[in-house]
Parts: C-alpha cells; sequence; structure tokens
C-alpha cells in the first residue's frame, strides 16, 4: 500500500513539474472539440438566433424545437456525422502522436527523480516532448492496434459472462439497475475492460522503459508485470478511478447546486468556467494515472 | 372436447333472429348482428393445434341479392414464407423462413344452410374463402354456415401463436368479409401494414382448455366445467362485436377491479405481479377519462393480457380485450406502459364501437387512438415530459408524435389502403401521427370544448357503425357549423407539409416632417409547405404594444406593412401553437434581440460534451 500511495503523490508531484504538458492537454482537447462544435455553432445561430421561442432552451431541454431543430438540419446533419467521425479518426491519429511526448517526458521525471537530479534541472523541453512524440510514434500506434483485439476479445469475455451469470442468476430487468444481479453485472464488466485498459497503459510503459527491444518482448514484458503484480497495479489503478470518479461527483453536484441560483446568462458564464476548469483538471488528472503508474513500474522493478 | 350438439342449433338460430329485431329497435345501445358465430373450440398444447366447430348466422344487409359469400382465413397468412403477409412484413427473410413460424387452417368441411355439404366447392386463394351459393340469398334473408376447422399453431407472429406455455390466438377461425350496402364484398388479403374489418355480431365461444391454464377473452364468462380427460371448457359470450380473441397460459396470475361498474381483469405474469396495481390504474384512468370523455363503454367487462411479445403481438386491440407487453423501463422516469395502455383502450372506442374500414381508412382509429392517448397523459401526467422524463431528457406523447411523423412525411397521403403505404415508416408516420396532428389542429382552431363535443356526437353517432372519413368530416362540420373540408382535403388526401416562416422583419423611422417619430414596420411572411392554412401573426413593438393579424396563407408569400409609434420588437406566426402540424417551430418567429444567451448555452455545453468526447476517444 505505502508503494501504491507514494507512487500517487509521486506521480502528482511528477506531472506538476512538468506542467506545460497539462496546457498541451488542455489545448489539444479544447481545439478538437472546437473544431467539432463549431458547424454545430453555426446551425443554432441559425436556428435560435432569432427565434422567441429558443428563449425555452434556456430553462431547459425543449423538445420541440429540438426536434423540429433536427429535421430541418437532418441533410447538413447526416454530412456533419460523417464529419465528425472523420475528425474523430484524425484527433485520435494526433493524440497517439501526442501520446509518445506525454509518456516520455512523464518517464523522464521519474527516472531524474531517482537520480536526484536538483529540481531546477528537472524542467524539460518542448523539443524534448517533441522528440518523444516521433520516437514512439510507430510503437504507440502498434499498441493501439493490439489494443483493438485486445478490446474485442473483452467484449467475448463479457458476452461468455453475461451468458454465464443469466443462466445462473437469471434474466435482469433494464429498469432493475439497483439489484444487486444488476449491480455484480455492471461492476465485472467494467472490472473486465478496465483491466484491458490498464494493461494498454503498460504496454505503453514498458516501450518507454525498454527502448529498442522488439515490439512482442515490449508486450510480453507488459503482461508479465502486470500479471505478476496484480494486486499493486490494480489498487493502483482503483485508487486512482475512485478518487476521479469522487471529483466527478463533486462536480456535479456543485453544478446542480448553483443552478437556478444565478440569471440565465451569468449561470451559463459561471457554468462555462466550471466546465473548462473541470477539463484543466481532467487533463491534468489523466497525466497523473501515467504518472502514478511510470512511478509504480519503476520501483517495483527497481 | 364438447361439441355443440346438432339439437341446439335450430335453437341458437332461432335465439339469434328473435335478437335482431330487437337489436334493430335500439340501435343506439346494440349492434345489429350481420355476422354472428357459436364457436367450440380446443386447444391441443401437445400438438399445438386448435379444432374447432364454427356455426356462423349471416344476413345479408345489403340492397342486392348475392351469389358468393366470402370468408377471410387468416391463419393461413403463416402457410408459407410468400404469403401477402410474409412478403410485406418487416421481419428479415431468414426469420421468415424459419419452420417454428409456419401455421394455416384447414377446412375440413363446411355445410351451407341445410345441411349441404359445401366443402368441394370453396374456393381458397391464400387468406381468403370463397363460398359460392347454390340459390343468391336476397337481401334481409339469412343463411347459415357451419364449418368444421383446424388451425396449426405457429410461434408468435404478430397476432397468433404461442411461446412456450403461453397461447396468444387472434384472427383464428374463419370469419365472414364484410358486405358493402352496395351488394359488393370488401375483402382483402392479410397483409402486413394493415389491421381488419368485419361486421358486428354475437359471439358465443365454448374454449376447452387443459383444466390448469387460465383463459381471458373477448366477452364475458357464462359457463365453466371440468371435462373428464383433465381438460376444462369455458363459454364465452361477447355481444356487439365484430371480432373475437383469447389467450391462455397456466402462469397467468388474476387481478380484478370495477371501474364506472365494468369488470376490468388483468391477467398478468407472476414476474410482473407486484405491477398489477400500478397497471390497474393507468386503466381506470383510461376507462374514466374516455368513458366521460366520448361516452359509456357499453360491455360490462374487459381484459387486458399481459403476454410475451414473439414477433408482434403485444399491443393489441380487440373487442373489449387488449394484449400488453411490459417494458423493463422504470415506470416512474419512462411512462412507455401507461401510453400503450391508453392507445389501446382508446381502441374500445375508435375500432371497437365505432367500427371504421382498417384495410382503407386506418387513419379512423390509429390517429383517434394516437390523439385520445396524449390526451390521456396530458391528462394524467401533465402536459411536459408526461413520457420521458430521465436525466433532463424530457419528452411528451405528443413531442413522440411529432417525431414519428418527420420520420416520413411525404411519401403518402393519410387516406389510402393500408398495405400501398411505401413502407411501415410511411404508414407509421401517416395513418398514427398525421392523422393525430389533424385532430389536436383541428381542436385548436375550433377550441376544445367543441372538440369534446365533436368527438362525443361522432361517437354517439356511429357507435357499431362503419363510419368513413367523409362521414367524420361531415360530422366535423355540422358540429362547428363551418366547412373545414379545406383542411381534410389537404391533409388526409394529400402528402402536402405544412410550413409558415416569419422570414424578415424591420422598422425604419419615416423621413417626411409630418411622420416624424413614426417607424415603417415590414414584416414579411412566407409558406414554404403545399398545406394551406390561415394562419394568427402577433407583431409586438419596442413600447410594448401587439398588434395581431391573420393571414389566409394562400399566397406563398405575405407582407404586412404598417405606420408604428415605435421599431418592431418581433414577429411571431401561430403565436398560440395552434398548428401542431407545423413541420419547423424554429422559423416561427424573429426577433430583433437576438437570443444569444441561448446560443452561447448551446455552444458551451456541446464543447463541454464534445471535449469529454475526445477524452474518452482518446483514453482507450
Amino acid at each position: 500500500m505505502t508503494h501504491i500511495l507514494s507512487s500517487i503523490t509521486e506521480g502528482v508531484r511528477n506531472v506538476w513539474t512538468a506542467k506545460f504538458l497539462i496546457g498541451l492537454m488542455f489545448v489539444f482537447k479544447l481545439l478538437s472539440s472546437f473544431v467539432l462544435v463549431f458547424p454545430l455553432y453555426l446551425m443554432f445561430s441559425s436556428s435560435f438566433g432569432a427565434n422567441v421561442k429558443a428563449s425555452n432552451l434556456l430553462s431547459g431541454f425543449d423538445p420541440s424545437l429540438v426536434i423540429d431543430f433536427v429535421y430541418h438540419w437532418r441533410q447538413t446533419l447526416s454530412i456533419y456525422f460523417f464529419m465528425l467521425i472523420l475528425v474523430c479518426g484524425i484527433i485520435i491519429a494526433v493524440y497517439l502522436f501526442l501520446s509518445g511526448g506525454f509518456w516520455g517526458i512523464l518517464r523522464d521525471q521519474v527516472k531524474k527523480k531517482r537520480a536526484a537530479i536538483p529540481a531546477e534541472l528537472m524542467e524539460n523541453t518542448l523539443e524534448e516532448f517533441s522528440g518523444y512524440c516521433g520516437k514512439y510514434f510507430g510503437g504507440m500506434l502498434k499498441i493501439s492496434l493490439l489494443m483493438i483485439s485486445l478490446y474485442l476479445l473483452a467484449f467475448l469475455l463479457v458476452l461468455i459472462f453475461t451468458v454465464i451469470f443469466g443462466s445462473i442468476t437469471g434474466e435482469v430487468n433494464i429498469g432493475e439497475v439497483t439489484s444487486w444481479r444488476m449491480i455484480v453485472r455492471i461492476v465485472i464488466i467494467l472490472f473486465i475492460f478496465l483491466w484491458f485498459k490498464m494493461t494498454g497503459d503498460y504496454m505503453r510503459i514498458s516501450l518507454v522503459e525498454n527502448q529498442g527491444d522488439p515490439f512482442w518482448t515490449v508486450i510480453r514484458r507488459a503482461f508479465r508485470f502486470v500479471l505478476t503484480n496484480t494486486s499493486a497495479t490494480l489498487s493502483l489503478y482503483y485508487i486512482l478511478g475512485l478518487i476521479w470518479l469522487g471529483t466527478f461527483l463533486i462536480y456535479l453536484g456543485s453544478h446542480i447546486l448553483i443552478q437556478g441560483m444565478f440569471p440565465a446568462g451569468i449561470f451559463i458564464l459561471i457554468a462555462f468556467i466550471a466546465q473548462q476548469i473541470y477539463a484543466v483538471f481532467i487533463s491534468f488528472y489523466r497525466l497523473v494515472y501515467y504518472s502514478s503508474q511510470l512511478s509504480l513500474y519503476d520501483r517495483i522493478e527497481q | 372436447m364438447r361439441l355443440f350438439p346438432r339439437l341446439l342449433l335450430p335453437v341458437f338460430l332461432l335465439s339469434l333472429s328473435l335478437v335482431v329485431p330487437t337489436f334493430c329497435k335500439t340501435e343506439d345501445q346494440h349492434a345489429f348482428p350481420i355476422a354472428s358465430y357459436r364457436i367450440e373450440v380446443t386447444l391441443d398444447t401437445l400438438g399445438k393445434k386448435l379444432k374447432g366447430d364454427e356455426y356462423i348466422v349471416f344476413v345479408n344487409t345489403s340492397t342486392r341479392s348475392i351469389d358468393t359469400l366470402y370468408l377471410h382465413l387468416y391463419p393461413n397468412a403463416f402457410r408459407s414464407d410468400t404469403t401477402t403477409l410474409m412478403r410485406e412484413s418487416m421481419f428479415p427473410d431468414r426469420i421468415k423462413r424459419e419452420e417454428k413460424y409456419r401455421g394455416w387452417v384447414e377446412i375440413e368441411r363446411v355445410t351451407l344452410g341445410s345441411d349441404l355439404d359445401w366443402s368441394d366447392r370453396k374456393i381458397v386463394q391464400e387468406t381468403i374463402m370463397k363460398l359460392p351459393l347454390s340459390q343468391p340469398l336476397s337481401p334481409a334473408e339469412t343463411i347459415n354456415v357451419e364449418i368444421k376447422f383446424s388451425v396449426e399453431l405457429l410461434q408468435i407472429f404478430m397476432r397468433l401463436g404461442y411461446s412456450n406455455r403461453d397461447y396468444m390466438i387472434g384472427q383464428w377461425f374463419p370469419k365472414m368479409a364484410v358486405l358493402q350496402k352496395d351488394g359488393r364484398w370488401n375483402v382483402h388479403q392479410y397483409h402486413s401494414n394493415s389491421e381488419f374489418f368485419a361486421d358486428f355480431g354475437t359471439y358465443d365461444v365454448s374454449i376447452t382448455v387443459p383444466a390448469e391454464y387460465v383463459v381471458g377473452a373477448s366477452g364475458y364468462l357464462t359457463d365453466e366445467w371440468k371435462n373428464v380427460d383433465s381438460s376444462k371448457t369455458l363459454v364465452f359470450r361477447a355481444e356487439d362485436v365484430h371480432d373475437f380473441v383469447w389467450v391462455a397460459s397456466p402462469d397467468f396470475l388474476v387481478y380484478k377491479r370495477m371501474v364506472d361498474g365494468i369488470e376490468v381483469n388483468f391477467l398478468c405474469k407472476p414476474e410482473h405481479a407486484k405491477e398489477a396495481g400500478r397497471i390497474l390504474d393507468e386503466v381506470e384512468f383510461a376507462f374514466k377519462y374516455y368513458n366521460s370523455s366520448y361516452g359509456a363503454y357499453p360491455y360490462r367487462n374487459f381484459t387486458i393480457a399481459d403476454v410475451r411479445i414473439g414477433l408482434g403481438g403485444g399491443a393489441m386491440e380487440y373487442p373489449g380485450f387488449i394484449t400488453i407487453s411490459l417494458f423493463n423501463f422504470p415506470p416512474d422516469k419512462i411512462k412507455l406502459d401507461a401510453m400503450v395502455i391508453y392507445h389501446e383502450i382508446a381502441h374500445q372506442w375508435w375500432y371497437g364501437m365505432v367500427a371504421s374500414n382498417e384495410f382503407e381508412e386506418a387513419w379512423l382509429d390509429e390517429g383517434f387512438a394516437v390523439y385520445s392517448e396524449n390526451r390521456v397523459m396530458e391528462r394524467r401526467y401533465g402536459m411536459k415530459a408526461n413520457l420521458v422524463n430521465l436525466w433532463g431528457l424530457n419528452l411528451s406523447g405528443e413531442n413522440l408524435t411529432k417525431l414519428s411523423y418527420l420520420i416520413d412525411p411525404q411519401s403518402d397521403p393519410v387516406v389510402k389502403n393500408s398495405w400501398e403505404f411505401m413502407d411501415y415508416l410511411s404508414y407509421r408516420a401517416c395513418v398514427y401521427s398525421k392523422a393525430s396532428l389533424l385532430l389536436e389542429t383541428l381542436g385548436n382552431y375550433m377550441g376544445q370544448d367543441r372538440m369534446s363535443e365533436l368527438l362525443r356526437e361522432y361517437f354517439r353517432r356511429y357507435k357499431f357503425k362503419h363510419p368513413t372519413t367523409q362521414d367524420f368530416i361531415q360530422v366535423t362540420n355540422e358540429i362547428t357549423g363551418e366547412d373545414f373540408a379545406f383542411l381534410f382535403e389537404q391533409i388526409l388526401f394529400g402528402t402536402g407539409i405544412c410550413d409558415y416562416e416569419v422570414a424578415s422583419i424591420k422598422s425604419e423611422p419615416k423621413t417626411s416632417n409630418q411622420a416624424k417619430g413614426l417607424f415603417r414596420t415590414e414584416v414579411m411572411l412566407k409558406r414554404l409547405g403545399e398545406v394551406v392554412i390561415p394562419v394568427d401573426v402577433l407583431i409586438v413593438l419596442d413600447d410594448g404594444e401587439k398588434i395581431k393579424q391573420n393571414w389566409d396563407g394562400k399566397e406563398r408569400w405575405h407582407r404586412i406593412e404598417m405606420e408604428t409609434n415605435s421599431r418592431i420588437k418581433l414577429a411571431i406566426i401561430d403565436p398560440e401553437d395552434k398548428l401542431a402540424l407545423d413541420i419547423n417551430v424554429n422559423n416561427n418567429s424573429l426577433t430583433t434581440e437576438a437570443e444569444d444567451s441561448v446560443i452561447l448555452k448551446l455552444f458551451t455545453q456541446s464543447l463541454f460534451w464534445f471535449e469529454w468526447l475526445v477524452h474518452f476517444g482518446t483514453s482507450y
């Protein structure tokens, strides 16, 4: 447990030292989202910009306006969704490129910490970041392709589990979300998918830690690491996950709390600021995930 | 099987013949029995078969002599995967080819009139049986038809079949087609996009099933006894109806409640037992609403059966009987169960009693049922979010109707043979949704009180009859004292859409000395759709003055010009939302004060959700 908690605190510290990564991650997500939302903004503007009834949307969801909006823009929306898929593909490819930089820089932070390098010398540069982006792109691409097959495997496992579980406990209704059968089912399905997702992270760690090794050796090492340190890796992953869930619930609660406290215009502004602060936090937290797992890997391998 | 003693047949026929004149004299209270049936049927649960003997008394109510009888043999629709129904059905071919969906009816013997064996003379064309008569049947003359038949049951498909130990037996017996007043038969094959049409009569049906089975049926139970072979027979009687359905299962639990003097039976699957109270509450609410709004339900009982859905059959209406398949949604958040119950119960009025031709004018029952169901939803659960209220997403029954209409608003007119629609979506959009929106628009234009009066009068006048579209238009015009033919003509017989737009608004200061301080205000209105309906226009000025105008909508555009004391603030076309048929309400208004905060809200919310999308999209 000490290992795990230390990994988290070290992870947070390392990310904070390389703050520019948070900025990069946030700007990347913001710009990508802006590209995706801009055509919608034009459609919103055209439909609701001078529409008296549009003020209904300020107080909530008005289905009659939304239904007619979708009908009116149905042809444009179908083109838009096609564009959305294409742009999402590009965004994922760009992130694949950037992820080499994120992992590389955070790995350096762990190494420098081990070598007791003074804090003023621990600063990384954008040049180093770009270098890692290029250096690990091939490996990251291969891992992402491998991950697709692993998720398919996870899906298969979920299907098998669902059939077996259903035959033992009986079918469960969609509406019974609070029944133990549904809760156990959701927890186990989440576990299966998250285990594969976590293994993907350790593959990336293994890639940046074992530079120059053949790809399958890297993958084998990652699996060996995860399987031989199951409790440590899972504990770290789920502790980080629970903290994330807690922050999300706090965000959601505060959003609901401030609803109705302010006039519509001010609420929109406050909500927007809160959303973007939370988006920055989420960027930070993903890097904490990376960094904490790197730290754990380093500690155990040492 | 306890066969109906042949000796008693004359007694049955005599009793019907005595009843006929009685019904004729009090036709407001009872239907004229044109086609009455006595059926004895046995369910063979091992062989998955029905064996039946049927005695039909048919009266020629047309003005001409006829030389042929036509009967429907609906189970033959499942005889192969190439029947009309199977060809038209939207289920995948792979499913339609499966052997478990094969079923049919065998006509073993047909006797006409006085013991005349007519078995060899029958001509069967898929789901229609033609029986040439040895001598013409004159107007007002009665003929007796005796048929021995068996039905091979299939896995539930549409309305007939079994699912494990549950049986749904609809459209199962040889049934008389409708003879029109002019002596022509209104007879069609069993189509996928169509329901049915039949004449009223009395049904006496004896059903023999294994003793442990619980049976629900149209009509009321008159007798029940156990047989020596560990089976039991239940005798049901249904008067003034035009169809008979029954269901059987050993698993049904029976819950009863009296509502406005009607005995309501809920046949419930054990896994849904805890929902029984809620379902009966919904049934009670619906009956009270419809009884007070349209006219009293005349039968002594009503049955609602919770059936396995199979391939269809989960939400069906029959006289005095409906089926539902309960959804697994949280009922306080998504009220689909309630909506289906309100819809099917509305059919007791619009189909059951006001029995329009569902083959050819399906909107008269489906459109009316959707309209009625939406009114009950509003009354019980409020105007907004009465259907879905889940995580900020809200939807009313009315919204769902509009959504369904918008899926395909222009491929077909509303009044058309059901099977001639382009596809099921177009059928649904027109017959269910567009028709309902028409009735709502009509109600908004004439006022809700007059609309209620119209529906009450329409029901009173056509109870136990077969009204047509023209009959409804006539009643509408009589009640309102106006001619609404222009509206019905466009909406029911045309494929045009209704869309009005406020295209531009502006105010410019007048320059002449005499008019100083005045403004020349202009509002440009456009009719983007083909449907022409007069609309109200509301113009609001900066000083708060409100100006109301009316535009007949006949031209494609209309410019309102006026001299005003201040600048225009906004203009709204159809400000009271009367035009439920308007396909796009977003262009119904314009304001000079742009709704920036709305756009800002939509933009920032969307941005945040896209940030999440990108976050999760890159976190594999």
